[in-house]
Order: structure tokens, then sequence, then C-alpha cells
């Protein structure tokens, strides 16, 4: 059955263990799959209905929301004073293990549920890496279990089924042995997934087995033991069950019937068969499609495809016509009987509907797994979007997933070829067969690899040295050098030779030696003497022997070969070498040996140059220790007379000036042709300077100085026009661009003409644009200048020169990204208001037609408005409906919906609905109808529509309409909503007033809040803990008492009635697990301990994970001793006993808080042979304290156990800050100081802050380090420009109440305060918490004009505002109106608030909506300007 | 100095397609200047390469010329180009309405 609703039934399985977790109404959701199922109680019964699962239920947001508030915020934002804070917390640990628990169920549940939501299929591969990853946490419960089991049918069509079958069994007894209880639910899913499997079992021996476990079967279990009877054609058996469940009152519904049908059919009974569908008549059951599908199914394993085609119209005129995915059942069916000539027929009926895509694609997977590949690739070709997508940028690769699965199903390669042809001539792939190799590469497939790429060399089409890196992998790795000779045979075959990357690391690794390699490849008549081999042979006896390298090397048979190839490889060799002989004579070897250089060229001359790199490749530190060998080398050189010619020789001593070596600097220059002293002649340092004085008045007295001087002033000028547009002092930038029209350089000009497009002056604009590309004809303009262009000029109606303009960017082939996208939008969005359809509409058509960016529905949006804005609602509506025809977008729906309610537009809105009901589904219709009357107070209306039989809710829909409300405060209006839709199928209640919790809280509504919490109780929903602390939240800030308990965890609570259900001493092994957990899970660990003493005395065996969960909860409390002892017990009971991925990390933290951290790193490494990964701030624990104790060697080995892991963590700070304070601890300063400005000085690393680092030092009182480290920071930032430290210094002091060192810290180093993203972000992260605004004013007198003040009063203002400090606010808002500046709406919000914090009205009206409106308007113009 | 002057004119390539190898890549930027470094490392496990590279050009202006042009295509699909400077990596560059309006 595998198509059968697979994705229907999956969504519904994942919804459903979403909604698990929710509230008992979701609970419906489960048996959404059968089309008529009884009230939901009757199935459920025995085990949902237990708290248990209402336990795990609670799993999922509630512990989310302590992650991102507690624990993972601080660390992840890297703010460093959270370490210190994280560390003190007692209760970190515990939240963490919470947290990371949550997490990890959420996480493996998205990963599945994106799979199936996008296409309707799992991965084995993800499958089993989410099954990995819940089994080794130590964390599972009967959801993820449930999850599991049901991945494993029709979920897979990409693995057999019988591979399938034993997947879930091993699932099954891996489940049971964690100690998952599994109930009645996991059974039913089990059969599902036989039954899509076609997994012969004995129905009786099922039910056996069911019994044994004590677990009862409901009416689904017996439901589906009869559709596995039927699958066998077993009518006996099968009635057998049917009596069974009649006499226990069951109902019988259409899926029995539906199962019968199939069983008549199955047991070449047609008539009988055919007979049932009046039998379910008589019984008042109406046959349904599924009954025509069973029915449609016989016929097509019979292959009689009359009865087919009669039943179909049977179907039709019984008003059940079949969808795509019934369709695509009966053409599988068809298929593994072998009657592939009726296929073309059932193709024929294929509506192509987008929404059954995934289907197809499932479709076609299948019948590939089942040897039906060439059916699969008929279906393939008749897919419906393969029309080129005009849209689409990228390369056509249609098909992928189909030839991707024909190679891994190890399908003929004639076959594949055929396929990759016909792909390629349809257009629909650019290259498949390349594609296919890939494919069969990754999988690994030598021989179809091979064939592959002969085909491809056929075709004339590169086959290259690395393709084959993939085959040798693997043999590289298992050392099986006769392996590799076989590709290397291979390659040859293709006369495809390997290059030097190929032979270094993935041929020669397999050999002992070069040597070795050298004899295998000749034995195997495989070529030695490429360059390639010869400079990876080179380059192995380079780092090992220079002597055998000389002799290699001077041997006559060895062939020509630049130096250049190897000179890497010789420089590495020469550093790692003391054999200065050999050196030597390698060296004159390459002065006077004509094979080692590019024939026509002096070899002494190409030669020089080695020797030039040879010092470039070294450092200071290097040049320094090495001294004493580099001047035996360089003497050897010269006794041996050799020279190098005067420039190289010049630039060698340049490099070298500054190391203080001057008798090595005597070697080299004693090596030059003629002699010549060497003179240094450094960088002028004005012109470094120059960049560091913002102030303009500064800048020109330095112009003029320069001029006077007759010097360049190209810098100077450049930051004096960057200054002046910052300014936004276009006339003045004008003025200096004309006095200096040669010096002007490209980028002033985009700055100009941005300021101008900013200004308005358009005019102008275009005049500087003429000018910069007489100046340089390859110029251009970078996106965001461009689009300001086009907008200066649409908004002062020149439209054409706008159009004009969109065409350049097209063919200079400007990039745009999302930013700009959205800048599009604000321009089209600016013309709105000048009644700007037709500038709008030849906009926007120009852009979609040069393919600037895709169409989407927001930028198409703008033209409607300008529609609606001019009350052109026909208009509008006409120009959606072209929108939708040649976009396939409708943006603005709602708002002309709106529009037509508001006008009575009869006509208008029937046609609206007609187009929206066929373009994107009657249920969208409804939505939109329902939300339009709504908005326009229709109410009787909008009740009538959502009232609409077999409409369900749409959770987007529904959310959508309900932020909308919320951010324009709409309260009556959402409160309708939430009021009519009480009866919509499907519908999440707790959902529904959280939204009106949301804009209560917003709007500080305790009254209304009070009202909704009342409501729910009379609606009987059970609210999801969020709910709770929003309502508990109103209270507590309007001074209210919380009338109900606000659970500080989800398992609080489960905890608590659980143990009211089992006492403490309970005797069964399952009942002590449950109550050891649900005390671990509580936080009793002392409790916990006793009771698995108990359980030890009485002799008990109990499971791992349990063992191991009583061990975390310990450590999470600090218990080291008792964990151990633990530990110890749990040995003795499971020999194979290992601590989980959380308990390590935990352990590691344990030993850290006891000031073991050498024990922390010891249990690290265990762990990380384990092949277990710890946990971030275990990690950071450790090293911070490692740091703390001076143990550089322990910080070193932490950083390269690291290295292993593929983490996406950026935890290079750490290492960095941490070897730098442990230096600082061992009063090293000057190891600190060497670390921390080789990562500054180094330009592959991101500056990260070191904060941290001052922080400690500064806490700690060491002046002396201070000292050091603030004339580091000084001197990075005035020789290296380089100011991150300096900055983080000056920062941290401020942060310290340092005033008045940081203000000489300024003083000394000005360009302080021109590190204005740095500062800003320490404004911005003040900013959110209380009391830190004395912080802020600190810096803004030091620094006045680092920000606009406009900003900088921003954040003051939050800052009041967190205080709940009005007088301050007013004072502010006071200053900004004496100075004429307006305040933003979000200030001004939270200025209101305060005033009614206080009881006193504020002097002006409080902005109306939500302050994320402002703040989102207040980004716009942002991102606007 | 010497040392961070010269790697300020490197380039770190990704989004590279499988197909092309370090020669071709070689040979595709030495048309903007000479290049004197080019680093693709593979995955010793699987065998392919890691789809990203550094290069080094000698020149300054050999780098810019790179980055002016708008697309890079390589086998029919397009690369991404970053650049490496003091303190203005590519990470570095938060949009300012992150951190004035929160």
């Amino acid at each position: 059955m595998p198509f059968h609703a697979a994705v229907a039934n999956m969504a519904a399985l994942l919804r459903s263990a979403r909604l698990l977790k929710i509230s008992p109404s979701g609970l419906l959701h489960i048996t959404a799959t059968s089309r008529n199922g009884p009230p939901l109680g009757r199935l459920y019964s025995g085990a949902l209905g237990g708290s248990r699962t209402g336990g795990c239920a609670r799993l999922s947001s509630p512990a989310s929301e302590n992650a991102s508030s507690s624990c993972v915020w601080p660390h992840a934002v890297g703010c460093v004073r959270g370490y210190a804070l994280a560390s003190d917390t007692k209760n970190t640990v515990s939240v963490e293990l919470q947290s990371k628990q949550t997490h990890q169920f959420d996480w493996a549940l998205a990963k599945l549920d994106h799979s199936v939501r996008r296409t309707g299929r799992i991965t084995k591969t993800l499958l089993l890496s989410v099954f990995h990853d819940i089994c080794s946490t130590g964390y599972h419960n009967g959801n993820q279990a449930l999850l599991l089991l049901r991945s494993c049918g029709s979920l897979l069509p990409e693995v057999p089924l019988e591979e399938r079958t034993v997947l879930v069994h091993s699932m099954w007894e891996k489940l049971q042995e964690l100690g998952v209880q599994l109930d009645v639910s996991h059974y039913n899913a089990l059969l599902k997934v036989y039954l899509q499997n076609e997994f012969k079992f004995s129905p009786t021996d099922f039910l056996t087995k069911m019994e044994a476990a004590k677990v009862y079967p409901n009416r689904v279990t017996y439901q589906r033991l009869i559709e596995a009877y039927c699958q066998n054609g077993d009518i006996e058996g099968a009635s057998t069950i049917l009596g069974f469940m009649k006499t226990k009152g069951l109902p019988i519904t259409e899926a029995v019937f539906n199962s019968l049908v199939t069983g008549h059919g199955r047991a070449d009974d047609i008539e009988s068969a055919k007979s049932i569908l009046s039998v379910m008549q008589g019984a008042g059951i109406e046959p349904g499609p599924d009954t025509y599908l069973s029915l449609l199914t016989i016929f097509a394993e019979k292959g009689d495809l009359d009865s087919l085609e009669k039943t179909n119209e049977e179907a039709e005129s019984a008003d059940c016509s079949l969808m795509d995915r019934d369709i695509m059942q009966v053409i599988f069916t068809l298929a593994r009987a072998g009657h592939q000539q009726h296929i073309p027929n059932m193709v024929e009926r294929l509506r192509h509907e987008k929404r059954f895509l995934p289907d197809f694609m499932n479709l076609c997977l299948s019948l590939i797994t089942q040897g039906e590949e060439d059916t699969a690739f008929d279906i393939l070709k008749s897919f419906p979007t393969l029309e080129p997508n005009s849209y689409n940028t990228d390369s056509p690769n249609i098909g992928n997933f189909f030839l991707r699965h024909c190679v891994n199903m190890n399908t003929a390669v004639a076959k594949i070829r055929r396929y990759c042809k016909e792909l390629q001539e349809s257009n629909r792939h650019r290259d498949p067969l390349t594609f296919s190799l890939n494919c069969s590469l990754e999988a690994k497939n030598f021989d179809m690899s091979l064939e592959l790429m002969k085909i491809l060399k056929e075709q004339g089409l590169p086959v290259k040295s690395h393709y084959f890196c993939p085959l040798l992998s693997q043999n590289v790795k298992d050392k099986n050098s006769a392996g590799v000779l076989e590709v290397v045979k291979g390659m040859q075959e293709l006369s495809v030779s390997p290059d030097v990357d190929t032979f270094s690391k993935f041929i020669l690794p397999a050999f002992p030696s070069t040597e070795a390699a050298r004899q295998a490849l000749m034995n195997a008549g495989i070529p030695v003497d490429s360059e390639a081999f010869l400079s990876v042979e080179v380059h192995s006896l380079a780092v090992s022997d220079l002597g055998k390298l000389y002799n290699l090397l001077s041997d006559p048979s060895f062939p020509p070969l630049e130096h250049n190839i190897i000179r890497h490889s010789l420089i590495l060799g020469f550093r790692k070498s003391d054999d200065v002989e050999s050196m030597a004579k390698i060296t004159k070897l390459l002065f006077q040996d004509k094979r080692f250089s590019v024939s026509g060229s002096m070899p002494a001359e190409r030669a020089s140059y080695f020797l030039y790199y040879l010092f470039d490749n070294m450092t200071k530190m290097d040049v320094q220790a090495e001294e004493h060998k580099l001047r035996k080398y360089l003497n050897r050189l010269h006794s041996q007379k050799i020279t190098i010619p005067e420039g190289i020789c010049k630039g060698i001593t340049n490099q070298l000036q500054s190391y203080n070596v001057p008798k090595l600097i005597e070697d080299v220059t004693a090596l030059m042709s003629q002699g010549y002293g060497a003179s240094s002649d450094s960088l002028s340092p004005d012109v470094r300077v120059a960049g560091t004085e913002a102030k303009v008045a500064r800048l020109l007295k330095k112009l003029a100085k320069l001029k006077a001087e007759d010097k360049p002033i190209g810098t100077v000028l450049n930051n004096i026009i960057h200054a002046l547009c910052v300014e936004e002092n276009l006339q003045h930038a004008l003025e200096l661009k004309q006095q200096h029209k040669e010096e002007i350089i490209v980028t002033n000009y985009t700055s100009l003409i941005y300021l101008c497009c900013r200004q308005g002056n358009v005019e102008e604009a275009l005049n500087l644009k003429r000018e910069m590309s007489c100046k340089d004809s390859s110029s251009i303009l970078d996106s965001n200048k461009y689009i300001a262009l086009v907008r200066a000029l649409s908004n002062n109606g020149r439209v054409e020169e706008a159009v004009d303009i969109l065409k350049e960017m097209k063919e200079k082939e400007v990039v745009l990204t999302d930013t700009h996208t959205n800048l599009l939008f604000h321009t089209l969005n600016s013309l709105v208001g000048k009644g700007g359809v037709p500038i709008i509409r030849r906009l926007q058509d120009t852009i979609f037609a040069l393919g600037l960016t895709k169409p989407s529905a927001n930028l198409c949006s703008p033209l409607i408005t300008a529609y609606l804005e001019s009350k052109d609602l026909s208009g509008a509506l006409e120009a959606v409906i072209d929108i939708q025809k040649r976009y396939n977008h409708m943006p603005q729906i709602h708002n002309i919906l709106v529009g037509l309610v508001e006008n009575g537009e009869t006509e208008l809105l029937q046609k609206a609905i007609g187009v929206v009901s066929q373009e994107r589904g009657e249920m969208n219709m409804f939505y939109g109808l329902f939300f339009a009357f709504l908005q326009t107070g229709r109410i009787r209306e909008a009740r009538k529509i959502i009232e609409t039989q077999g409409l369900r809710a749409r959770p987007a829909r529904i959310q959508w309409f309900a932020e909308k409300c919320i951010y324009a405060n709409q309260m009556e209006t959402l409160q309708q909503m939430v009021d009519m839709t009480a009866q919509l199928f499907d519908c999440d209640r707790d959902e529904m007033y959280s939204y009106i919790l949301r804009l209560c809280k917003e709007t500080n509504n305790l009254e209304k809040a009070e009202e909704v919490w009342t409501k729910m109780q009379e609606e009987n929903i059970i609210p999801r803990e969020r709910t709770r602390r929003m309502l508990a939240d109103i209270m507590k800030n309007n001074g209210h008492e919380v009338p109900f308990e606000v659970p500080e965890t989800w398992y609080d609570q489960a905890a608590t009635t659980k143990s009211a259900v089992t006492p403490i001493t309970a005797e069964s092994n399952t009942e002590y697990q449950a109550n050891l957990s649900s005390l671990c899970k509580k936080g009793k660990a002392k409790e916990a301990y006793k009771v698995l003493k108990e359980a030890e005395e009485t002799g008990l065996t109990l499971t791992a994970s349990l063992y191991d969960l009583t061990i975390c909860a310990l450590l999470a409390q600090g218990d080291f001793k008792d964990a151990m002892a633990v530990k110890d017990i749990a040995l003795s009971r499971v020999p194979d006993f290992q601590l989980t991925n959380n308990a390590n990390n935990l352990l590691i933290i344990a030993h850290i808080k006891k000031g073991r951290a050498n024990n922390a790193l010891e249990t690290l490494k265990f762990m990380m042979q384990m092949g277990h990964i710890p946990s971030h701030p275990a990690i950071m624990k450790l090293v911070n304290a490692l740091g703390g104790d001076g143990n550089i060697a322990g910080i070193q080995e932490v950083e390269s156990l690291m290295k292993g892991l593929d983490t996406t963590l950026n935890i290079s700070r750490i290492f960095v800050n941490n070897k730098a304070l442990a230096h600082i601890k061992n009063d090293d300063m000057e190891s600190a100081v060497e670390l921390l400005e080789s990562v500054y000085t180094s330009p592959d690393t991101q500056h990260n802050s070191i904060s941290f680092v001052f922080a400690k030092v500064i806490e700690d009182g060491n002046d002396k380090a201070l000292d050091t480290l603030s004339a580091m920071a000084e001197r990075l930032a005035n020789h290296f420009a380089c100011y991150r430290p300096a900055t983080d210094l000056f920062l941290q002091l401020l942060d310290m109440d340092k005033y008045e060192e940081a203000k000489f810290m300024l003083a000394r180093c000005n360009a302080l305060a021109e590190q204005n993203d740095t500062l800003r972000s320490f404004m911005s992260r003040k900013a959110k918490t209380p009391g830190q605004v004395g912080k802020l004013k600190a810096l803004l007198s030091l620094i006045p004009d680092f920000t606009n003040k406009q900003l900088s009063s921003f954040y003051l203002m939050k800052c009041h505002y967190l205080d709940n400090d009005l007088v301050s606010a007013k004072a502010l808002h006071e200053q900004m109106q004496k100075e004429g500046m307006v305040m933003d709406n979000v200030s001004l919000k939270r200025l209101a608030v305060l005033y009614r914090n206080a009881g006193e009205t504020a002097p002006f009206p409080e902005p109306s909506k939500s302050f994320k409106f402002y703040t989102d308007q207040l980004k716009g113009t942002v991102t606007v300007v | 100095m010497a040392a961070s002057s010269k790697k300020a004119m490197d380039l770190f390539v990704t989004k590279i397609p499988w197909t092309v190898a370090r020669n071709d890549l070689v040979e595709y930027f030495g048309q903007f200047g000479l290049v004197i470094k080019c680093r693709l490392p593979f995955n010793l496990d699987t065998g392919f390469h890691k789809g990203h590279c550094w290069v080094g050009f000698k020149t300054e202006k050999a780098k810019n010329s790179v980055l002016e042009k708008d697309r890079h295509v390589l086998d029919g699909t397009t690369v991404q180009i970053q650049t490496y400077r003091n303190g203005k990596g590519p990470g570095n560059q938060k949009s300012n309405s992150d951190t004035e309006h929160d």
C-alpha cells in the first residue's frame, strides 16, 4: 500500500505527535486517518488517559523557553560575563539537562517533520540517525518511539520492503531494551507498518504477543488484523475477527469493508468483492473513494482494463471521483503485476495537481525500488512542472532524485545512459550524466562509476583525476594497496593521469613508502614519470631525507621538472631538516641544472627566487630560532660561488630588516652579484595616521598641508568626501570634488551619487554617474546605489530613465540579494501615494521581465496598494488576476476582499472568490472570505462561512490573521475570531486563546486576560504552560496574585501526579522504574538514590538508562560521591554499562565545580574516545577552569580534541582567551601578548572580543598584566590598525565604572572613537538590562558622536524604561523637544508606559499600535534610507 | 606586517561544484592576475573536495578585479566569493538595523 494516503498519514502522524504534547483535544488527530472513526475516548482509553503521557505531552515548548532565557542564551550570544554567572547559579545544570532533553526531542521531530512535509518521505539515513541520537542521549519516551515505528513503512519508498520490516523489528527490540513502555498505539503502528510492507505474519501470534505484554487490542488493532488477513485473501480469518468485533460491539467502519473487497479479490472471488458494495449500503455506509480504489486495485492486479474503466465511471457517477494519488496507486499495482501495457491509459487520467508532486516522486522511487524503473521513467516524463521555469535562474535539473535512486539501486548503466540522454535532449536536465556519476561516486560504486566515466569521455566531456578520489578513499583508509592499484588502472584505461592531490592524498598513503608505491605502480605498468607523481615523490623525500632527495634529483635519468612545482616541498623540507650539506647541494642543482627551470630562462635567476620564498615563508620567530642554521647554509652557498641578483637580494634583506638579525643580513648581502649596502626605506607613518582623524576640519587642514608639500592627497581626499557624505553635506562634497577632479576615485563618485539620490537631487546624481563612467568605463555602482537611483528617478517622475537604469543593472549583471529586493519593494511602495499605478506597473514589469529578481507577492503588492489607494477596486482585482496568471502570486488579496465587502461590490466579490477558489482551492477561498468579513465587522456572514461543512482549521492562516490583529491592536476582531472558531474542526484552542493573551500582555489589559482565563475553563481547555505563564505575567504586572500554580518545569507536574499514583513501596519492577524516573526528573536525586538502593537490596536489575538517569540527577546536584556509587552498582548489574553523553557532560561539570579540572579533562578524553560529543557548556566550563589554573597544555589538548569534531559552535575565542589567561596566571606575560598579537594580526581569523580576558585581569586586580595588555592593545591599534582589543578594553573599563582610566585610554588612542559598530553594539547590549544607564551616559559623554542623536536617545529611553525611571525619561523627552528632535514611536510608547505605571497621564496621546509594529516601522525606515 | 598585507590578497571561494578541480580554479582565477596560492581541501572520507577553497593573488589589483565581477560561474554553477581583511571578515558585517533596534 505504498502510496495510499502516505503523505496524509504521515502529516497526521507528525501533527498528532506534536499536538499530543499540547492538549487532549489534539489527540483527536491520531485517528484522523480513518474517514469516519468513532469518538476517540474509546481508542485511547487506557494508556493516553493516564497522566504519564500528559507529562510527555508537555515536553516541548516550556522548556525551550527556559533554554532561551536562562541557559543557552548567554553562551550563544557570547556575552562574556555570562560565563561567570552561569557557573554560580546552582540550578544551571539541571536546567541544561532539561533543555537539552527537550531540545533533542524537538530536533528529531522537526527533522523528520520537515522531511515529510517537504517530500512525503524520509531517507533511511535520516531515520537511522534520529534513532541513534534518541538512543544515545538516553532520553526517550513513548511519543518518540511511536514516531520511529511509524516511519518504517511507506515513508521509506527508497528502501525495499523486506529491509523496512527488518528495520522496524530492530527498532522495536532496541526500544524494548531501553525500557520504553510500548502501549497499544505502538502495536497498532507496528501493524500498519507490516501492512505497508506486505509483511507476512500470523495475526494470532501477534495477538498472543500483545496479550503476553498485557496490552489490550482496540478497534484499530482488529481493523488492521482484518486487513492483514485480507491482504492474503484469507476471508475466513478476516471473518473470525469480524465476528469478534461484532460480539464486542465495536463499530464496523468503511475501512473494514474496503479490506473485505480486497480480501475477496485476492481470493479470486470478484463477484463477492463487488457485492460488498451493496452490503455496505445495506449497513448504511456509502462506498467511498477508498472502496472504489480497493476494487480498482483488484482489477489492476488482474490486468482487466475493461473493468478498470467501468469501475472508474461508476466511481465518478457515485461522486467519488479519484484523485491523482489514487490513480498512482492503481499504476503502481499495474506495474507490479506486470500489466505495463495498461499504464499509459491510467497516466492519461492523471490531472497532475501540484499538491501531489511529492507523491509522484515517491511513486517513481517505489517503482525503481521494485525494479520497475522504465515505468518510473515514463511517469517522470509526464511530470507537470517540466515546462522550463522562466523565473528559475539555475540550470534545469529535473530528475535528480530519479537518477540518484537508479544509481543507488544499481540499475544497468545502459538504462541510465538512455534516461540521461532523454532528460538532456528534452532540456530537463543540464548535465544528467555527470550528476549520475556524482551519485555513483557517492555510493562508491566502482564499476558503475567507471562505465559512466567511459560514457562521459565518449561524449567528449571531461573526466578529471579527482573524480576517482571517492573510489580511492575507502581503499586508502583500509590501506588496501591492491584496491588502489585497481582504481589507478581504471584511470589509465580512461587515460587520466592522477594529479598531485590524488597521488598525495588518495594513492600514496595506501603504501608503506613512496619507494614501495613507485615499485608497485611500475609493476602494474603505470608510468611514474608524470609531473604529479614526481612532485609528490619529491615532497615525501623532502620532508623525510634530503640526502636521498639530492640523489634522486641529481640522477641523470630524472626527468625535467620546473622547480616552482616542488618549491613548496623543498622549503618545507629545508625548514625541517638540519642537513645543511644537502640543502646547499640541492640549491646548487637548482641554480645550475637546466632541468629545473622553464626552458629558455636563466636557471640562476629563477633559482634566486627560491631563496626569496624560503625567507618569505618564515616568520620573525622562525628566522631568529634558525639563524644559526640559515647562516651556515648561506655561507655554504657563498663558498659554492652562488650569487643572486640585486633586486631579489634586496627583497630578502627587506624582509629580514625588522627581525634583528644583522649577521644574517650580512650573509645574504654577501651573495649579491654586485656590492650593495642595505638601506631601509620604511613607509611614512603619515599615510596610516591619516585615516584615523575623523573630523572634517582636521582632514581639510591635512589636505592643505599635503597640497602645499606637493604630496599625494588621494587618501585624505577620499576620507573627507566620505565624512562629508556621512554628514550629508552635499554642497561641500561637490565643491571639493570640483576642485580635485583628478584625484577623485570611483568610490567617491558612488558615495556622492548615493547622497544625491537620498537628497532627491537626480540631476546631479546623473551628472556624477556620467562623469564616473568617463573616468573609468568599467566602473559600476553597487546594487544599493542603483536602486537608490531608480527610486530617486521614479519619484521625480522620470520613469523611462529609471527603466534604463534597471536595464543597465541587468547588463552589468548586478546581483540582488534579499535586502536589495526589499529595497526594490520600498522603492515601488514609495510611489503608491503619488497615484503611481502606471509608474509602478512599468517598473514592476521591467524588473520581472529583465529577471533582476524573482517575482514575489511582496514585490507585486505596491501595485495593488496603489489601486486600492485610488479606490479602484476593479482595477486592483484585474491586476491581481493578471499577477496570478503571470507570476503565480496573489498579493493583497485580503485587502481587496475587504474593500469589496465594504463597498458591497457583490459582482466583483463573486469574481474574486471564484479566482481565489480556482487558483488556491476552496479552503483558502473560505478563509479569505472569513477574514474579510471579520475585518469589516460583518459578523453574521463571517460566522456562516466558518461554519461551512467540512471546513477545518488552517493554523497558518489563522495565525496570520491573529498576528495581524495583534499588530494593529484590534482586540474586538481577534476576540470574534476566537469565539467563532470554537466549533471549528482541528482548531487548537489553547493557541487561539494565547493570541488574545498576547494582545492583553501588549496592552496590559488585565480585565480581558481574566475573562480569557474563565472562558478557557468553560471550554475545558488545558492550557499549555506558555499560556499560563503569559497569564501569570499579566497578573503579576498588575500586582495581582496568581490564582494558580505556574509550573517551573514541565516534569514537575507529571512527577507529582505520578508519585501519587504509585506509592514508594511499589513492588514490581516497572513501577520501581517509573517511580525512580519521576523522582529523577523532579530533581529529587537523594530520594531517587534511596529508591535505587532499595531496589539494589531486593536484587532488582534496572534498565541501564535508569541508572544513567539517577547518575545524571545526582551529578546535577553536585553529589559526586553518590553518583559514582550508582555507577558502581550499575556496572555490577549491567556489565557493559556506560555513561551516556549527558551523564559524561554532567560529570565534567561536577569535576570542575569540585576544582578538579584534570579529572574533567580525563573524562572528556574518555568520552571522545567513546564517540560521544561533549556539550558546549561542558567544554566552556572546562576550558575556563583550565585557563584559571594556568594549564596551557590542558587547553591545547582540549583544542586539539575539538578539532576532530565538526562542531558548528564558534569556540576558537574561548581557547584563545583562556590560553592568554593561563599565560597570565603563570606570570608569563610575554607568551600571552605574543598569542594575542598573533591572533589579531592574522587576517584569517575573525576578530573576536577579548573583553573576557580584560574583565578577569581587572577583577583579579592584576595591574601589571593590565598594563601590559593595555600596551599591547594600543600597539595593535596604532601599528596594525587593529582596534578590536583596544576597544574591548576601553568598553570593559567603562563597564567596570573606571571612567577616568577609560578617558585616558581614549586620549591615548583616539581612533577608538571611530569603532562605531563595536560601540553601538555595546550600547545596544547594555540597554538590555536595567541599571546600566550610567555606563551609556559615560560612553556618550566621552564619545558624543559615534552615533546620531536619534539612536542614542532611543537607547537612553530604553534604559529609563527598564529602570522604570519616569523622571529621567521626562527630562530626556524635554531635552529632545528643546533640540527640535522628534521622538520615535517606540520611545514615545515607552515613555507613555512609564507615565501609566506611575499613575500619571501622559501629556501626549500614546501611540496606539503594538511595540512590535513600531519597532518594525523603525527598522523599515532604517532599511529604506 | 609583511605577512598580513600578503594575506589580504586572499579570497575564500565557496559553493564550488564537485566537478571543478584545483587546476580549473587556478586557470579560472588566473585570468584576473597571478595566482600564488590555491588550496582546495578534500574530505578524506568521502573523497570529494569540500566545495570551498582559498585563492591567493600576488596583487591586490587582481583580487579586486575578481571582486568587481558580479558573478563567477564554474561548470554552470555560480560560486560565492568572500574576502578577508583586518576585522572586516564576512561575518563581521552585521547589518546596522540589528544593533540599532531590538
